[in-house]
């Protein structure tokens, strides 16, 4: 196994990059916010004094506080003086109810929130809402003196996206935020993030492009089209769902016959994509498509670029710098390279348990491993093959049966728009593989059947079941779950 | 109250059209299959312990109807595994 590589050693404190490259070069432009661009300096100013205004209002170090801020910028800034100044910041999105917002700050013992709306008020949380205007203005904050902080303490708590249940709560300290997106391309970036900053993805992906001195592109993209900003800020590299970046190809595809983004990086990660979708994207939409695995607990595991598309287009790509990566049995023995297992990944960066759920840390934490429930095998040339998720994995009579493998081949029938396996649960099989399809006029199950046993044998679904769409989150992943709950019951 | 056994032997038979594991083409033993009155035997139908399974898996998927491979085995024929599971089922 490779050593482990430590890429952090240059790291510092998020806010300290932020200075270093006002100082470094003064004009360079940390964001454009819906078209006007904001300087290194200014953020790094307007930083400063955010976090000299929240301390003179009595936050001290460790104090966890949620932040309901829409506007990006603003939401950005608070972040960074929150972590200036060693409190631990958490989104509380305002997309989410307010109930659920409520639970996730008891659950984070969250003194207060943050927001830039009026009706954001949580039960029993006191509500600050800086004049950020006037405090980004206000030039005697300056020479209020600030605590020095770790970049090893408490930043943030990030939330895990289960596909159920409540999300699992990710501490991390900015040197690990900082380490989340690996080293990347160096030169010119100017990045957009297709994902709302309080969100995630849209923070520590924004956070990590900013420490690397990248600048930052905010815009609603309801409001403008991606063509239009792409063109107007210069844009080279974009971060999109898999879902949007699929629906992006295929209106690219539809409006000519050369990639529409030739200059940009498009980026995207946090479910499968077929090899059909990558080959679209590199051809409709740019011949630079880069596909991501990883997970919040431990940031970005492995990047598969166009000649892994071309080669393999069932792998998630090489791994980063810095991670280690096996697969372990059910019993957690490390299998030889080739065996299919349980992925289980470390790196400098990882996170070692979640804060309040210790029966969850048992499970996917283990002996300095992160254990996401991927199941895969490392194959040529060290590239990582997914076969699936472990909790979606059906057993029919002992049988390990994966609905990738299921759909990999069901999507290459002719008619079948989009499928998912899933299994019904039978006392007398543990689960039978199903698959709903999202299928053209005049389909034939029986054909779409008898495709699928050939070349999958006792694996075949042995059922067809047609829906109109198939049910995501946000993120794009398929809730197989919720498929086979809305069909519990055999047809009589 | 019993299901009939005729519809039960209804289902059983385009339960072994189905079957992905013994795949039945020959017109004689179709038409056999098909008629009511008749019986036909799984051996002939070519019905391995695989096909009793996918067959097993057929009719909870498309009946409800739980039944074991060594059920069906104990059966020699579409009729009479008609006429057990008829008596069984409620």
């Amino acid at each position: 196994m490779a050593p482990l590589v430590r890429v952090g050693a240059t790291s510092a404190v998020l806010s300290q990059w932020l200075e270093h490259f006002a100082s470094t070069d003064p004009a360079s432009v940390a964001v454009v916010d819906h078209g006007r661009p904001v300087r290194f300096v200014e953020l790094a100013r307007g930083v400063r004094r955010l976090a000299a205004w929240l301390l003179a209002r009595g936050f001290v170090p460790g104090d966890v506080v949620g932040i309901t801020v829409r506007a990006p910028l603003r939401h950005l800034l608070t972040t960074h003086a929150l972590m200036r100044i060693g409190c631990v910041e958490l989104s509380l999105p305002s997309y989410e109810p307010a109930g659920a917002r409520a639970t996730l700050a008891a659950r984070c013992r969250a003194s207060c929130v943050i927001t830039d709306g009026a009706d954001d008020d949580l039960p029993g949380l006191s509500r600050v809402a800086p004049d950020f205007d006037a405090v980004l203005a206000d030039a005697s904050l300056d020479a209020a003196p600030l605590p020095p902080v770790s970049r090893h303490a408490r930043a943030s708590i990030l939330t895990s996206s289960g596909t159920t249940g409540r999300p699992k709560l990710v501490a991390c300290s900015q040197y690990q935020l900082w380490g989340y997106g690996q080293p990347e391309t160096p030169g010119a970036t100017v990045s957009l993030v297709g994902y709302p900053i309080e969100s995630n993805a849209g923070k520590w992906i924004g956070l990590r492009n900013l420490a690397r001195g990248w600048t930052l592109v905010y815009e609603d993209l309801e409001r403008v089209s991606l063509q239009d900003v792409v063109a107007r800020d210069r844009v080279t590299r974009v971060n999109l769902a898999p879902a949007r970046v699929e629906a992006l190809a295929r209106a690219c595809e539809r409006s000519g016959p050369t990639p529409a983004f030739p200059g940009v990086r498009i980026h995207t990660g946090g479910a499968p994509v077929s090899a059909e979708v990558r080959r679209l994207v590199l051809q409709a939409v740019s011949p630079v498509f880069c596909l991501h695995y990883g997970a919040t607990e431990i940031g970005l595991v492995t990047q598969a670029g166009p000649d892994v598309h071309a080669s393999h287009p069932d792998s998630v790509g090489h791994l980063f710098p810095g991670i280690d990566l096996r697969t372990v049995d059910d019993d957690g023995r490390e299998l030889p390279p080739g065996e299919r297992g349980l992925v289980q990944v470390r790196s400098d960066f990882s996170a070692t348990a979640y804060l309040d759920d210790d029966e969850a840390s048992a499970k996917m934490f283990r002996d300095g491993w992160f254990q996401p429930g991927d199941v895969g095998a490392i194959g040529p040339g060290g590239m990582l093959f997914l076969s699936g998720r472990s909790d979606d994995m059906m057993i029919m009579n002992s049988i390990n049966v994966f609905p990738a493998e299921i759909e990999k081949v069901a999507t290459g029938y002719p008619g079948v728009h989009e499928c998912a396996a899933f299994g019904f649960a039978s006392s007398a099989f543990g689960q039978i593989p199903a698959l709903a399809v999202v299928a053209a006029p005049g389909l034939d199950d029986a054909a779409l059947l008898a495709w699928c046993r050939e070349r999958l044998g006792l694996r075949a679904p042995r059922k067809i079941v047609r829906v109109d769409a198939l049910p995501r989150n946000a993120l794009g992943k398929v809730l197989r779950r919720e498929i086979a709950a809305s069909l519990r019951e055999p047809r009589e | 109250m019993s299901r009939d056994v005729a519809a039960m032997r209804a289902l059983l038979a385009a339960g072994v059209r189905a079957n992905p594991v013994a795949r039945v083409e020959d017109p004689a033993l179709l038409a056999l299959l098909d008629d009511p009155a008749r019986d036909c035997a799984f051996e002939a139908l070519g019905f391995d312990s695989l096909a009793r399974m996918e067959l097993c898996i057929w009719l909870q998927l498309e009946a409800g109807i739980e039944i074991a491979e060594n059920e069906i085995a104990e059966h020699s024929s579409v009729a009479a595994l008609a006429a057990w599971l008829a008596a069984r089922e409620p």
